[in-house]
């Protein structure tokens, strides 16, 4: 990283981007939702609909009217479950005719429990028959089976009032809040882990910048170093050696991102300590700790919080890294590195689970960085081609 | 030059003992032991693993012991994985992630510079709009998105490759070449660096071709394409090389993820098992392991920079 004079020294002030304008009110929409879409979100993360499952976005959910426990199931799945049950219980029932509902018509879905084994020791599948058909099919099924009638049911097919706006997930929880709440913890963890790397990177630039000389080369040698070793295995080991937490995740997370911080810092108090202010602030006879606290490092916030924006998204995303291997926020505590993990292992099945968190958290690392560059580039247009690190 | 290589060479040497004896006490500052999460096992056996493994011994002593097997190049037994040592682990599985990350690697690097030449030479054209997308997308989609989305598309949807698994392993998608399990991790590894090197080179490009040098080159009457060739794509792929060093720390990251992801018995799954097993040899074993080659491939790039730069060469004397 050059060193480069004061960034603030009589430029022109220039207005935002409309891209990095545009970035910013992305960003703000998405933690607003976040914050308090949970709170005012009509269904708990916590409510769970275990006998749905995971039911693709704004599905109709058909209510199976029992005795007692609750049946749900989404339209997609009956009309699978259908073709499913006919063709099985063709097998069953020699000469018995598929079933196939005419177009609105409601139709009930009969349940053998699964643990009751069929005629060759398998679970019999569950089959659809009309409304009242029910008691007919289960007497012709009921010779095949074990002779245990307490397991036949039917049900009633209604219209439940339930609609998912990104469906659910396996136990049924509401995707939508749960991505949600994940983006809370995620953009908690970003904000809190960035704080801790910039407060870190801030002394310890201030420091090496301004004793210069053997400290500094010394200081700046060690950060070198670290900036070549493989520092994602040390927040692994933290993470796993240690009680997990989320204050440790924050620790770890911001003991890793400061580097570039402090590199930063050091290359601004460089360019300022020999500042006349600095001077006069000596010869006031302040000492050097006032100077530096006091007078220096504010000075130096300007470019450090350009920098702290572009490292929000990297601690999100190595959040959701750790998240992703397991390792990071534990369920049932959600974080978009946990959801898109459940929604890679079940994207053949329920692709929803995947796309839903995955664009979410793509579109906001998109606006951190959109965000991010625009505000570099209002301060230091010159390191609009200069790598970010 | 001998000497500069001979003093980087000597510095690899402290920081691979500070490395490996920060990881061995943080390891063991950490409450719990590696036998404790297991069901209970009587005393005498309990007694006898420990003295197998040595953690009957005293800190110190397991220490310098350690640090002599590491001198061995071999950290003895894992515990996970009983009746096999940490080399035989690496030697039986590093090849695995080699296998799709170095051609991930290679294909973002030749993608990259190619869309980033393409960018620079025709700016404001479809080339570079390309590029700037692509290094975009490459922002905001990282690899445990990017790695089930290709799988979902490439896989599942179109079905022309594997979506998980690897050769030798259980064939569910029977009938597909062994090269083939290796396609979609090198392109989701390879997917962020191309992002990422078609941005570098493009602005390093137009850095150079706007330079002293590349102007006097062309004043001089040279043609263009030994202007592009000789002088300005050499210079404007430093920052490339230089964000090699990165490139493969981030690269070690990404081989977790993908050996998750996609179900490869590479060795970042065995870093990653090691660490919640808490397989002290492994975990130490590999630490180290991957220390050692991030820092001598950081090694490599830096001497790959001198070559492709007179003025750092000049420096390094």
């Amino acid at each position: 990283m050059t060193e480069r004079p004061p960034p603030d020294a009589g430029r022109p002030r220039r207005p935002l981007s409309p891209v990095a304008l545009g970035a910013a009110l992305v960003l703000g929409l998405i933690a607003l939702l976040c914050a308090v879409g949970p709170l005012v979100w009509p269904v708990s993360s916590a409510t769970t609909h275990l006998s749905l499952g995971a039911t693709p976005p704004l599905a109709t959910i058909l209510e199976l009217e029992t005795t007692g426990d609750e049946r749900l199931l989404d339209l997609p799945r009956a009309d699978r479950l259908a073709a499913n049950g006919n063709r099985a219980l063709g097998d069953l029932l020699p000469g018995r005719a598929p079933l196939e509902p005419a177009p609105g018509e409601t139709i009930a879905w009969v349940q053998v429990p699964p643990v009751l084994p069929g005629p060759e020791g398998y679970p019999v599948p569950p089959a659809w028959v009309r409304p009242g058909e029910g008691e007919a099919y289960l007497a012709a099924v009921a010779p095949h089976l074990e002779p245990d009638p307490g397991w036949q049911q039917t049900w009633k097919v209604g219209a439940s009032p339930l609609r998912f706006l990104l469906g659910t997930d396996e136990l049924g929880r509401d995707l939508a809040v749960r991505i949600l709440e994940g983006g809370r913890l995620s953009l908690a963890v970003g904000l809190a882990a960035t704080l801790v790397s910039v407060t870190i990177g801030l002394l310890y630039g201030g420091i090496a910048g301004y004793a210069g000389g053997r400290v500094d080369t010394l200081l700046m040698r060690i950060v070198d170093v670290l900036y070549s070793l493989p520092f994602l295995l040390f927040v692994i080991l933290l993470m796993v050696v240690f009680p997990r937490s989320l204050l440790l995740l924050f620790l770890a997370i911001g003991a890793v991102e400061w580097l570039t911080t402090a590199r930063i810092v050091r290359g601004e108090i460089l360019a300022r300590k020999r500042l006349p202010y600095v001077l006069a602030a000596r010869a006031l006879g302040l000492g050097h700790g006032t100077i530096l606290l006091r007078h220096l490092l504010p000075n130096t916030l300007g470019p450090v919080l350009v920098y702290a924006t572009l490292t929000v998204p990297t601690v999100i995303l190595l959040e959701s890294v750790l998240s992703f291997l397991g390792l990071g926020v534990q369920p049932p505590a959600s974080s978009w590195g946990i959801l898109i993990n459940e929604g890679a292992e079940r994207m053949l099945a329920y692709p929803w689970m995947l796309v839903g968190p995955s664009l979410l958290f793509a579109l906001t690392l998109l606006s951190l960085n959109l965000l991010g560059d625009g505000l570099r580039d209002r301060l230091d247009p010159r390191a609009r081609f200069r790598l970010r690190r | 030059m001998a000497r500069y290589l001979l003093r980087r060479i000597l510095l690899v040497v402290p920081v691979l003992w500070a490395v490996a004896t920060l990881t061995f006490f943080l390891v063991r500052a950490a409450p719990g032991d590696p036998f404790s999460a297991e069901k209970s096992i009587p005393e005498e056996s309990r007694a006898e693993i420990e003295a197998f493994y040595g953690l009957d011994q005293p800190l110190p002593v397991q220490y310098l012991r350690y640090l002599g097997n590491l001198l061995r190049l071999d950290p003895g037994y894992s515990y996970s994985h009983p009746g096999f040592t940490v080399g035989e682990i690496i030697r039986d599985h590093f090849p695995t992630t080699l296998a799709y990350a170095v051609p991930g690697f290679l294909f973002a690097l030749f993608l990259g510079i190619g869309l980033g030449l393409l960018a620079a030479l025709r700016r404001g054209g479809w080339g570079d709009f390309l590029a700037s997308t692509l290094a975009l997308a490459g922002i905001c989609l990282p690899t445990f998105v990017i790695g089930p989305l290709l799988a979902l598309l490439l896989g599942a949807w179109l079905g022309l490759l594997p979506t998980v698994g690897w050769s030798g392993g259980a064939d569910f998608g029977a009938g597909f070449p062994p090269w083939a399990y290796a396609v979609l991790p090198a392109l989701t590894l390879g997917f962020l660096y191309t992002a990422f090197v078609t941005r570098l080179t493009r602005s390093g490009l137009l850095e150079a071709l706007g330079s002293d040098f590349v102007r006097t080159a062309r004043a001089k009457g040279l043609g263009r394409p030994r202007i592009l060739w000789r002088h300005a794509l050499p210079v404007s792929l430093l920052p490339v090389v230089n964000f090699l060093g990165p490139a493969l720390a981030g690269g070690l990251t990404g081989s977790f993820v993908i050996e998750t992801l996609f179900h490869i018995p590479g060795l970042g799954q065995f870093f990653v098992d090691a660490a919640i097993n808490r397989d002290y040899p492994l975990l130490l074993g590999l630490v180290v392991f991957y220390a050692t080659l991030i820092l001598l491939l950081n090694l490599l790039a830096d001497l790959l920079q001198a070559v492709l730069n007179p003025r750092i060469r000049e420096e390094m004397g």
